[in-house]
């Protein structure tokens, strides 16, 4: 039996809107997971998204849970990063990022670098609530959470986001940022049909149902 | 019928040469006859005329009745003479052995005549009635006739001839019965119709090896559906018969081909004969097959065989059914005798089989065979070696005649032979998933060794092991129902018994995460995450205890469904914990902050939801047992001053209600006596001396660095402490001279100290003009400015508080008390 879902749930569910929408273009936000439990391609392709997150039961999800809340993921790393090029000099920076020969990394270490005093609170908090959230909505298809699980824990990333950050577009930013830098920056592939989006794109297109009030930034 | 007594034989009866008891008997057969108005029965009644004698039917007398060749020159009056006897036959009136064997002769002469369609049915039957008669009669003619039949019936060179008297006597049930033989007393003796040595003796001189070769050479003879030979011996077979192939095994393989033969020109199966019983339950033409080569009709005769024959008497012919399969490279599989009946022997589960089929299963299919149909056949075939998987025990086997519990341990060493390559093994099973038997059969038998398992020393060989069964402990989802209940308790008992070692708890989540896949691994799985993350006989490091409190976290989401052990840590483990803490040297203030803050904010969360939810109080009243018992047993200085503060004010908050747990509220207030009321005792104790210094003159009062610190002491604390000392600052300001100077020698900075401190009162609110503080600010300020003035800091100050006063924060009076004091700067 599945809860229904009070806009307050909405509300903070929304808060993992994009990231789902990056993984899933055709997911319904306004939903308790944003896939159909019923439609066996749609939970294949949960069950897909779990295993590449390394997720095959509950105690998984959890852990990565865990690994979420800790900024075990992004956060951490992108700290130290961070800490590191505070006290660096701009062309002290531009050595130590030509020497990276890999592109990726150069490019992450361009992100840490503009953000590397403006973040200093948030680090990438905000992706990675979301994340959790989405990730929490793909264990709940495989019944790997309950939904009243997921409600407690809603509340508290609801509270942390939203007293990290001041407002939709600021969390926004975030999550945007914290995809990049695990991801790497992607460009639209057009090679491929439809065109993959980059995270920016989704967030640009991203429609949420009664925006005004979801998008109004209060505990 | 009589008609042939009164014309032929009647006439020619010499009445004179009887006695008188002969004469009466002769009587009564005349009269059986009715043939009393014949002369010859008035001569005999006059012969005996009144003389009572008893009746007497002698040799002299039978022959003369019986004994007539003469008759018997035409064959259909001959027979029609036989037939005629039926009437005195049954009175008791047999013919002696002569006219026997005279008899004998004639029917044998007669044989094809008898057969033909000269003989009327009702004379037919009538001779053979005759037969039936003279073969159960306690008389001479019993043996001679009985001889004649069985001789004529097993007669493999006239068919016709034996088929037409086996057709007869099974008809007739001549042969099934007793015949009789007189002994030396010339008593009859009746013998059943069983084939043992009397038998032997009566009719094949005692010679078995010319009955049994008789026998062979008949079984094959006859037509399909029609009753043959095999039919009417049906019931001579006996336990001797046994017995003698028994001895003779060469002769049970002879018997084995005739039934063979029989088989395929008669299609009939032969079972009684090949289930042949000697008395002491030996099946010798069964544990003949145990002694050859086997061929395909030897697949198909020993799957005819009874279900019932002991395990003992099978086991050597299930080893030769084995090598007929592995035989030719195992084609024999493709046969038609495999395949209609050489799976039946392996698939009735009537006989426990040999050891060896263990090593062909695992041969046969064996994933890299990639025979799919022979490896579905074999798998299906020996799925019965896995009946007892629910119950987690291996089958029973044969090794010789014995039986043998198979173990997990003699399977990894004798039949996997994997002690050493364990990995390479498994990893071809791995992808197969749980479904396959020869997985489910692995998976009991590492379970069935798990203890061995446990003492594995190669690292890899125990982490291929561990991997391979999580492996297949997620392929139970793939399974069905039935292999997933009964296999995954296994692997996850076999899991928990081989991950003993401490410190690996990515493996124990691992194995712990198992409990989602069924609800019957449950609580194993608690178990045994319980047993390694409270394990009460093992150290605990820092990095444990965090773990705690990461899963109280999950313990808290779930209300109490995961991570159900932090329950047990909880309850019972916060004076453990206490303890370690108190043994550490390095500091811990910081990391017992986090923890402290953690398990508090819990405890508020669950504070403000129990209404929703009952679970939620009880995890509240839990972490209150844990902190009461914790804080009871740490050291007060184990905690930093402010983390003492944050849990005292939560302690006496509304939220907490805590005030029932009078325990838990004198457990933080010993630590709050220990860093607020005693420590800042013995801290301020030269302040309070200072205190009362009161009444002593302001000049008697030296500038050193012991006053020095004091000020500087109540200018950091005067908000905490709530004292302002503005006598403290008076002297500093009557002396700035003397302080200024002290403060050039200083060399612990303390002066840039004093700017920063005093600096901060320019910004506090509650000194402002117009507050009870004032003069205290008043002071301040006028202390800031002349330390200040002149120094190389006081165009960075002046800055700072320009942007301060402009920021519009600040209440209006402070703003213009502080432009007043950047004027003075500047001035």
């Amino acid at each position: 039996m599945i809860q229904e879902i009070t806009p307050t749930i909405q509300d903070r569910l929304n808060l993992s809107a994009l990231i789902l929408k990056k993984n899933y273009p055709k997911a319904n936000i306004s939903s308790w997971f944003g896939f159909n439990i019923n439609n066996d391609l749609e939970v294949k392709h949960v069950k897909r998204l779990l295993k590449l997150h390394g997720v095959k039961s509950g105690l998984h999800l959890r852990n990565a849970l865990q690994r979420y809340e800790n900024g075990e993921i992004a956060s951490n790393s992108f700290e130290k990063l961070a800490a590191e090029f505070r006290t660096d000099t701009t062309s002290r920076f531009d050595a130590k990022c030509n020497a990276q020969e890999n592109f990726r990394i150069k490019n992450t270490y361009k992100i840490v670098w503009k953000h590397r005093f403006n973040l200093k609170q948030e680090k990438l908090l905000g992706y990675e609530m979301a994340y959790s959230i989405f990730l929490m909505r793909l264990g709940g298809v495989l019944g790997f959470i309950s939904t009243e699980e997921m409600e407690l824990r809603l509340e508290d990333i609801n509270e942390r986001v939203k007293t990290t950050f001041t407002s939709w577009g600021e969390f926004h930013r975030n999550v945007c940022l914290g995809d990049e830098f695990i991801l790497g920056v992607a460009e639209p592939d057009t090679s491929i049909f439809p065109v993959s989006d980059t995270i920016w794109g989704c967030y640009q297109r991203l429609n949420i149902e009664h925006a005004d009030r979801f998008k109004e930034w209060k505990l | 019928m009589s008609a042939i007594f009164k014309e032929k034989i009647v006439p020619k009866l010499k009445i004179e040469s009887l006695d008188a008891s002969e004469t009466n008997a002769l009587i009564q057969v005349l009269e059986l006859i009715d043939c009393k108005e014949t002369t010859a029965y008035t001569q005999a009644k006059n012969n005996i005329d009144g003389k009572i004698t008893t009746p007497l039917f002698t040799k002299t007398l039978a022959q003369q009745l019986y004994h007539n060749p003469e008759i018997y020159a035409s064959e259909k009056e001959g027979l029609e003479y036989v037939g005629s006897w039926l009437p005195l036959l049954e009175q008791g009136f047999f013919p002696d052995e002569k006219s026997s064997l005279k008899l004998k002769a004639f029917l044998s002469f007669s044989l094809s005549f008898f057969q033909s369609e000269a003989i009327s049915e009702p004379l037919r039957t009538q001779v053979f009635l005759v037969l039936k008669t003279l073969v159960q009669s306690k008389s001479e003619a019993s043996l001679t006739i009985t001889k004649f039949l069985i001789h004529t019936a097993l007669d493999i060179r006239d068919t016709l001839g034996s088929d037409f008297i086996i057709q007869n006597c099974i008809s007739h049930n001549i042969l099934n019965t007793t015949y009789n033989v007189s002994n030396s007393d010339n008593e009859f003796i009746a013998f059943p119709f069983k084939i043992n040595n009397d038998f032997v003796q009566h009719f094949y001189e005692g010679d078995w090896y010319k009955l049994v070769i008789d026998l062979h050479q008949i079984l094959p003879v006859g037509k399909i559906e029609h009753p043959a030979a095999y039919n009417l011996m049906l019931p001579w077979f006996s336990t001797d018969l046994a017995a003698f192939y028994n001895e003779n095994l060469e002769f049970a393989v002879a018997a084995q081909n005739a039934i063979k033969d029989r088989l395929i020109f008669v299609e009939e199966k032969s079972l009684e004969l090949l289930n042949i019983q000697t008395a002491d339950g030996l099946f010798p033409l069964i544990t003949a097959f145990g002694t050859k080569k086997w061929d395909s009709a030897d697949v198909l005769l020993f799957n005819n065989r009874d279900k019932n024959i002991p395990q003992e008497q099978l086991d050597a012919s299930f080893i030769r059914f084995l090598d007929w399969l592995e035989a030719e490279g195992g084609s024999h599989f493709y046969t038609q005798a495999f395949q209609v009946y050489g799976k039946h022997i392996l698939s009735d589960n009537t006989a426990k089989l040999p050891l060896k089929f263990l090593s062909f299963w695992f041969k046969k299919c064996h994933p890299k065979t990639r025979i799919l149909n022979q490896v579905e056949l074999y798998n299906t075939l020996f799925s019965s070696l896995l009946k007892e998987l629910p119950n987690g025990k291996l089958p029973v086997m044969r090794i010789g005649s014995h039986d043998f519990q198979v173990t997990g341990e003699y399977n990894i060493k004798d039949v996997f032979q994997i002690t050493n390559n364990i990995k390479e093994w498994l990893g071809d099973f791995m992808p197969l998933g749980i479904k396959d038997p020869l997985n489910q059969f692995i998976v009991l038998s590492f379970y069935d060794a798990r203890k061995a398992l446990a003492t594995i020393k190669d690292e890899t060989h125990r982490e291929a092991l561990q991997l391979y069964l999580l492996e297949m402990a997620y392929a139970t989802r793939k399974a069905s129902e039935d292999i997933k209940k009964s296999t995954l308790p296994l692997i996850v008992h076999t899991l928990t018994t081989i991950c003993t070692a401490p410190g690996n708890y990515i493996r124990v989540n691992e194995i712990w995460a198992l409990k989602n896949i069924d609800h019957s691994v449950l609580e194993l799985c608690e178990d045994f995450a319980a047993g390694h993350y409270v394990n009460v006989n093992r150290p605990l490091d820092l990095n444990l205890i965090q773990t705690w409190f990461n899963y109280l976290g999950d313990f808290y989401y779930s209300l109490r469904e995961e991570a159900s052990w932090i329950s047990q840590v909880l309850n019972t483990q916060g004076p453990r914990t206490a303890n370690y803490f108190n043994c550490l040297e390095e500091n811990v203030t910081f990391f017992l902050d986090r923890a402290i803050f953690r398990i508090v904010s819990i405890h508020k969360k669950c504070r403000l939801r129990e209404s929703t939810n009952g679970m939620l109080s009880i995890i509240s009243n839990q972490i209150e047992v844990f902190l009461m018992e914790f804080l009871n047993a740490l050291n007060e200085d184990k905690l930093a001053k402010q983390t003492v503060k944050y849990l005292y004010d939560y302690s006496r908050s509304p939220i907490a209600g805590l005030d029932e747990q009078k325990e838990l509220l004198n457990a933080i207030d010993k630590f709050y006596h220990f860093h607020f009321v005693q420590e800042p005792q013995t801290e301020t104790n030269a302040l309070l001396e200072l205190l009362k210094t009161d009444d002593i003159a302001l000049e008697s009062i030296k500038i050193d660095e012991k006053h020095i610190g004091k000020v500087l002491h109540n200018l950091q604390n005067y908000k905490t402490v709530g004292i302002c000392d503005i006598q403290l600052l008076e002297v500093l300001d009557e002396k700035i001279s003397d302080f200024k100077a002290l403060l050039a020698e200083d060399e612990l900075q303390t002066e840039a100290k004093f700017h920063q401190a005093l600096y901060m009162t320019l910004l506090d609110k509650n000194l402002a003009p117009g507050t009870v503080l004032e003069p205290y600010g008043n002071l301040c300020r006028k202390l800031f400015v002349h330390l200040t003035k002149g120094s190389k800091m006081a165009s960075s100050y002046t800055l700072g508080l320009k942007a301060m006063a402009k920021s519009g924060a600040y209440p209006e009076t402070l703003t213009t008390t502080l432009l007043q004091v950047i004027e003075d700067l500047n001035a």
